[in-house]
């Protein structure tokens, strides 16, 4: 199940953005403070930038390789846009919320 | 919080087609098929469900779509992508679409078109000629998954 749910510093950065539903999960990320983040579910973080924002993700298979391309808001993503990076599926998803994380930021 | 799971029909064609991973919800029929179970214990699984319910008392995991989709992607090689299209013009609505790919091997026709790595097959509209472009997100996973399921029950 645990890859159901985002990182845990992605859970920090999702908060810091204004998303505040009831997750399934809460994980530790203080010790000091013995402190608690809810943790979503990367389908939750999607619809919070879909529905919040209006920001979209695809994850077309990229063929032959058996890896997958991360689109956000139509355009590929990747280290390399004019040859786009693959990714595994799990790769490719945390490489859209993070885009999706810096295109927020940087509105 | 329901709308992270599948239906029950769909959870329930999930398990005769094999899928028996662990889950964080389930139905269960004291309460009905609309009502998702929260278990965090990270052990439910639609096996260790079957060892202690029966037919009159059953409880069925309730996958959540990530999970489904991870289903039909690891184990029955194919794959789904649901697009937002932009469209201008009144006629045509902006919305969702689906598509679907196979990997490596030519798995079943749809369409009289052979899914595999090399063909990208769009969900059609099956009352109007050409693609199905759904208002919302929630409603393209969901057609998605029943295609999905289809596919597989055909295969």
């Amino acid at each position: 199940m645990k890859k159901e749910f985002v990182p845990i510093d992605i859970a920090i950065e999702l908060r810091e953005l204004g998303f505040d539903e009831p997750c399934y999960l809460s994980s530790h990320f203080n010790e000091e403070n013995d402190e608690f983040i809810p943790t979503p579910l990367y389908q939750q973080a999607f619809r919070f930038f879909r529905e919040k924002y209006g920001l979209n993700y695809e994850i077309p298979y990229a063929g032959k390789t058996g890896e997958y391309y991360a689109f956000v808001q139509g355009y590929v993503y990747g280290k390399n846009e004019i040859s786009p990076s693959r990714f595994t599926y799990e790769e490719a998803e945390l490489a859209c919320i993070k885009k999706l994380i810096e295109m927020v930021k940087n509105k | 919080m329901e709308k992270e799971f599948v239906p029950y029909e769909q959870a329930l064609a999930l398990k005769d087609l094999g899928f028996d991973e662990p889950c964080i919800g389930y139905y269960e029929s004291t309460y009905g098929k609309d009502k998702v179970i929260i278990d965090n214990s990270g052990l439910i699984t639609n096996t260790n469900f079957s060892k202690v319910f029966n037919e009159t008392r059953f409880r069925l995991v309730a996958p959540t779509f990530s999970q489904a989709f991870r289903f039909f992607r690891e184990k029955h090689n194919i794959v789904h992508s649901i697009d937002w299209m932009t469209r201008s013009g009144g006629e045509y609505p902006s919305g969702y679409i689906v598509h679907f790919r196979g990997i490596n091997e030519n798995i079943l026709p749809i369409y009289n078109i052979m899914l595999n790595e090399d063909n990208i097959i769009v969900l059609n509209n099956t009352e109007l000629p050409g693609y199905e472009v759904f208002p919302t997100y929630e409603e393209a996973e969901l057609s998605c998954l029943k295609k999905l399921i289809e596919m597989v029950q055909n295969k």
